[in-house]
């Protein structure tokens, strides 16, 4: 086909962004062909496996001088209140596919046009720095043919044939649907909220699209798909206005119900003109610098005509003040929004209070108690919300929330400490009494009153006693000869117990059979792990024990304890040391022993 | 438009490519296609019928498909191309005088991309899973025996990459190029289906004589069960014996190498042809040196047959020998250089005596049943 003085000023531009975006944004190009075709109803198709996507209407269609005008780069009669009017949305997809078919006809008409653009000869003379008519001209290289077909309806069938396989992941069926759902013009879905959304939007004229769009035979909708992700109270609207009392856009927002990063159809907020999104999620949240968890998802609905995209619609042109404040406003409204996220972080603690229950039901009491101290103080917290008139009333009454909160919480609280009570005491008195008499004396005594009985001192005397009588040594010389027996000149150390306890040989002939850096290596004084700590408590209760923490130890020990745990830990504590006095007993003297290695 | 395809049910390994393309082409015009295979319940009134055809000896099929579907839709147009259709054009237009001939390639549509989808449609084809491609049309050589000299001329439309050719979703690719080594990109897509790990059927076989150090090696690295080549003519020996060596060295396992062995041609013009002498020198060398035989008997290209065409050098028995010989000794009419038969071909001092199969023997005892 010949081409002569193709395009404008807009080609540029287009050929740089537009055309070359690389996914699945061409799509969006052909059904904006089709809504300003005024069709009622535009079909998608994947076919061929997913290599071939088919975008119908039945609207207008063209004839051949309108086909031949299309195809001219840059050129389009349609005024800035039409979607596609740039004249390049006919080669949307040459970078994704290698050829487009185009099959349009007339209402009324019998004669069906066919024309081909073989995207890969674009592709290939673009790269030569051709002229844009040598372009077109390879790239269009038949002509417009004429076919006299009854059976096609009338509008437009445009076939995109042969993915790249660079792109093939952008045009699967699956991933395709969502993008075309994140991006098409299409009504809310069905659900608790539609309504109210759809009044908000009408009030500033933005009214649900009056065309169906079916993919694959299904019709689509767009989201909030799943209403029950959001707190229904949430939903905040209103209107953004230049000073110049312009109105610039009409938005609303909702909250994610669990405080929770929303993700893939409800993720964040979008920009939304003639019902068609501009960018995507991020566009938005890109205009704010601060944190932002993505737990909304809204609509911001430009209604300002002279606040444009561009042509890639991933964004908009800043060619106006307008655009300039709009921005502004919408950094700010974010900003808000977040703010109502982190208020409602610690001021909705529903999902908290029903884990704390369940802890309470299971009688978790430990579990409970940790939770409850957590909600307590998040409650207690002050934070502030948002400022911009619209999303003031969210945020009172996450206020309101957290009040009713804070009674449901204190009355849990009373409740779980009864329970708890209830539980310890009964079954510290069965632990109790489980117990030899000997032994219950001693314990009770202490539990009743750790601070004036000290067990240990008391205890241990017997384990020093029946060394003493072993050793024979006096005091002084028996707490020389620990230090010698532990071989430690100052303080107290774990590690130089464990390295230097001669006398507590466990295998002199052990080689260890490890890991490759020490395997083969002899280790004569090698004393397991668990002995070493047996060790360290001895050193711990004879040496240092007397000199501080006999007593704050073990009140540290034991001060998270249920009374009948201490029951249990004091009784394995007696346990520990008659089998101590019944080792050292058994033990033979040092001379006894002879030369050690 | 509403456009049936139809692929007569005959014989055949492969699924049709043509109709494939067909369907692509229509679609896009936005017409409605259905694809059958043979005599089938159609659900659409088509205008057009697209009736395709393979190999001249199989006209039967196409004539049935031809009257039966002209009988159910008579108001709509029948078109028949393919093989049959280009090589004897006459034979179709003298009987069925209503039918629209399509001779050769389509020009439009031999460029699309073939709907492989359209295959699901069909019992015989719905497990397909492997794209067919040409990568080039034509060949470098003129051949006596060959059909594409006369149907396709010169080497020709080389195409650089197979991948373009090639269904995203296929891991395989049957390669239909007359000559796939004569395309100057053919190392390039050697690399391409190695990088790619596509597993490729030289199905049409390669042209030993350029085969050479570099192209061996990318074809070892390639991943395919076979390779096939041809082994027409006695003094192509040296070549053959270069080239099974060259894969050999380069890794290939020799008893893969499939060398289509041609017999019972008689070129008319100038009086030659080969002998069954020929054949069994060409069977003893391709037998040394490891590779494996796939007879293959002439049909002459107008032939309404698959059977009835004896070369004056041939007799009927003689021909009759091989065919029996493939059935019993060879795998899917292969002959493999397995010890024992390989000795058996090597060590015959005449051609009847390699074919000769061992007697059944008459005097088996029955088993008595009590």
């Amino acid at each position: 086909m010949k081409f002569e003085n193709v395009g404008g000023a807009r080609i540029v531009e287009a050929l740089t962004a537009g055309i070359y975006d690389g996914n699945s944004n061409c799509i969006r190009e052909y059904v904006q062909n089709a809504v300003d075709s005024k069709s009622n109803l535009i079909e998608i198709e994947h076919s061929n496996e997913g290599q071939d996507i088919r975008i119908r209407d039945f609207g207008d269609g063209m004839d051949k001088k309108e086909l031949y005008n299309a195809l001219q780069f840059g050129y389009s009669k349609k005024s800035q209140t039409e979607i596609g009017w740039r004249g390049i949305g006919i080669y949307s997809a040459v970078p994704n596919f290698r050829r487009i078919h185009i099959n349009t006809k007339k209402k009324g008409s019998n004669t069906k046009y066919h024309v081909t653009i073989l995207c890969d000869e674009i592709r290939k003379v673009y790269l030569e720095n051709s002229s844009l008519e040598e372009i077109l001209e390879k790239g269009v290289s038949g002509e417009i043919e004429e076919i006299e077909d009854e059976a096609f309806k009338n509008g437009t069938e445009v076939i995109l044939n042969n993915v790249e396989i660079s792109q093939k992941k952008f045009f699967q069926e699956k991933e395709l649907k969502n993008e075309l759902i994140k991006v098409l013009p299409l009504p809310l879905a069905e659900g608790s909220l539609k309504s109210r959304i759809k009044a908000i939007l009408e009030q500033e004229k933005v009214f649900e699209p009056d065309f169906k769009i079916k993919y694959n035979g299904e019709e689509l909708n767009r989201p909030p798909i799943d209403y029950d992700l959001f707190d229904p109270e949430s939903l905040s609207y209103g209107t953004l206005s230049a000073n110049d009392k312009t109105k610039l856009c009409v938005f609303w927002a909702l909250t994610s119900k669990a405080n929770k990063e929303l993700t893939g159809l409800h993720r964040g907020i979008i920009f939304k003109k003639k019902n068609f999104t501009i960018g995507d999620s991020s566009t938005v949240r890109r205009l704010f610098d601060g944190s932002y968890s993505y737990w909304n998802y809204g609509e911001i609905h430009i209604l300002d005509p002279d606040i444009r995209e561009n042509s890639a619609r991933n964004n908009f042109e800043i060619n106006s003040g307008h655009a300039e404040k709009l921005f502004q406003m919408v950094r700010d409204l974010i900003e808000d929004i977040q703010r109502n996220n982190r208020k409602k972080s610690a001021k909705d603690k529903s999902k908290e209070i029903e884990k704390l229950k369940e802890a309470i039901s299971k009688s978790d009491f430990r579990s409970a108690e940790s939770k409850l101290k957590k909600i307590e103080s998040s409650l207690e917290r002050k934070v502030k919300g948002a400022e911009n008139q619209s999303l003031v009333p969210y945020s009172d009454k996450l206020e309101q929330k957290a009040e009713e909160q804070v009674k449901e919480v204190k009355s849990i609280s009373t409740k779980l400490s009864e329970k708890k009570q209830d539980k310890n005491e009964q079954s510290y008195r069965e632990a109790l009494n489980a117990l030899p008499l000997e032994k219950r004396k001693i314990i009770e005594k202490k539990i009743e009153d750790p601070a004036n009985y000290t067990i240990f001192t008391h205890l241990m005397q017997n384990v020093e006693r029946s060394l003493r009588k072993k050793t024979g040594s006096t005091e002084t010389e028996f707490y020389k000869l620990m230090e010698d027996i532990f071989q430690i000149e100052q303080g107290y150390n774990y590690e130089k117990v464990k390295s230097n306890a001669k006398l507590f040989l466990v295998d002199p002939n052990f080689i260890s059979t490890g890991d490759s850096k020490n395997m083969g290596k002899k280790y004569p004084y090698r004393i397991t792990g668990e002995f070493g700590h047996f060790l360290n408590e001895l050193y711990e209760l004879f040496v240092n024990g007397e000199k501080h923490h006999r007593k704050e130890l073990h009140e540290a020990f034991t001060q998270n304890m249920t009374k009948k745990e201490q029951v249990e830990f004091y009784d394995d504590i007696l346990h520990a040391i008659y089998l101590s006095e019944k080792i050292i007993a058994a033990s033979k003297k040092r001379s006894e022993i002879g030369s050690l290695p | 438009m509403r456009i049936l395809l139809v692929e007569p049910d005959y014989y055949s390994m492969y699924p049709p490519l043509g109709l494939m393309k067909l369907a692509s082409f229509h679609r896009s015009y936005g017409d409605d296609i259905e694809y059958v295979r043979g005599i089938s319940q159609v659900k659409i009134e088509p205008s057009i019928i697209n009736i395709t055809s393979l190999f001249t000896y199989s006209w039967k099929q196409v004539h049935q498909s031809i009257e039966y579907y002209h009988n159910k839709f008579p108001g709509a147009e029948i078109r028949v191309g393919g093989i049959y259709a280009t090589l004897l054009p006459m034979n179709i237009k003298k009987q069925y005088p209503f039918v629209k001939l399509h001779l050769g390639l389509h020009p439009k549509a031999e460029s699309y991309l073939p709907a492989y989808d359209i295959l699901k449609r069909v019992d015989k084809w719905k497990d397909w899973d492997r794209s067919i491609v040409f990568t080039s049309r034509g060949c470098i050589r003129k051949c006596q025996f060959c059909v594409v000299p006369k149907v396709e001329g010169g080497m020709r439309d080389e195409k650089p990459s197979i991948l373009d050719l090639m269904h995203p979703n296929h891991k395989k690719v049957t390669i239909w190029d007359n000559n796939f080594l004569a395309s100057p990109y053919a190392k390039s897509m050697l690399r391409e289906l190695i990088d790619h790990g596509i597993e490729a059927d030289f199905n049409q076989g390669l042209d030993a004589r350029l085969m050479d150090e570099e192209t061996a090696g990318l074809l070892a690295d390639v991943k395919s069960k076979s390779i096939h080549m041809a082994y027409d003519w006695p003094w192509e020996g040296p070549y053959i014996k270069k080239a099974i060596d060259l894969l050999g060295d380069a890794g290939y396992k020799k008893k893969n190498l499939i060398f289509y062995m041609l017999y019972n041609f008689w070129d008319r013009d100038h009086k030659k042809g080969d002998t069954p002498d020929d054949f069994l020198l060409r069977l003893k060398n391709l037998m040394r040196w490891g590779a494996s035989v796939y007879p293959m008997r002439f049909i002459p290209l107008d032939s309404l047959t698959r059977t009835g065409y004896v070369s004056p050098l041939w007799t009927a028995e003689k021909l009759e020998m091989i065919a029996d010989a493939r059935r019993v000794l060879g795998f899917a009419g292969t002959w493999v250089p397995y010890r024992a038969l390989a000795d058996k071909f090597i060590f015959s001092e005449t051609f009847e005596q390699a074919m000769e199969l061992r007697p059944m023997k008459k005097d088996v005892p029955v088993p008595l049943v009590s």
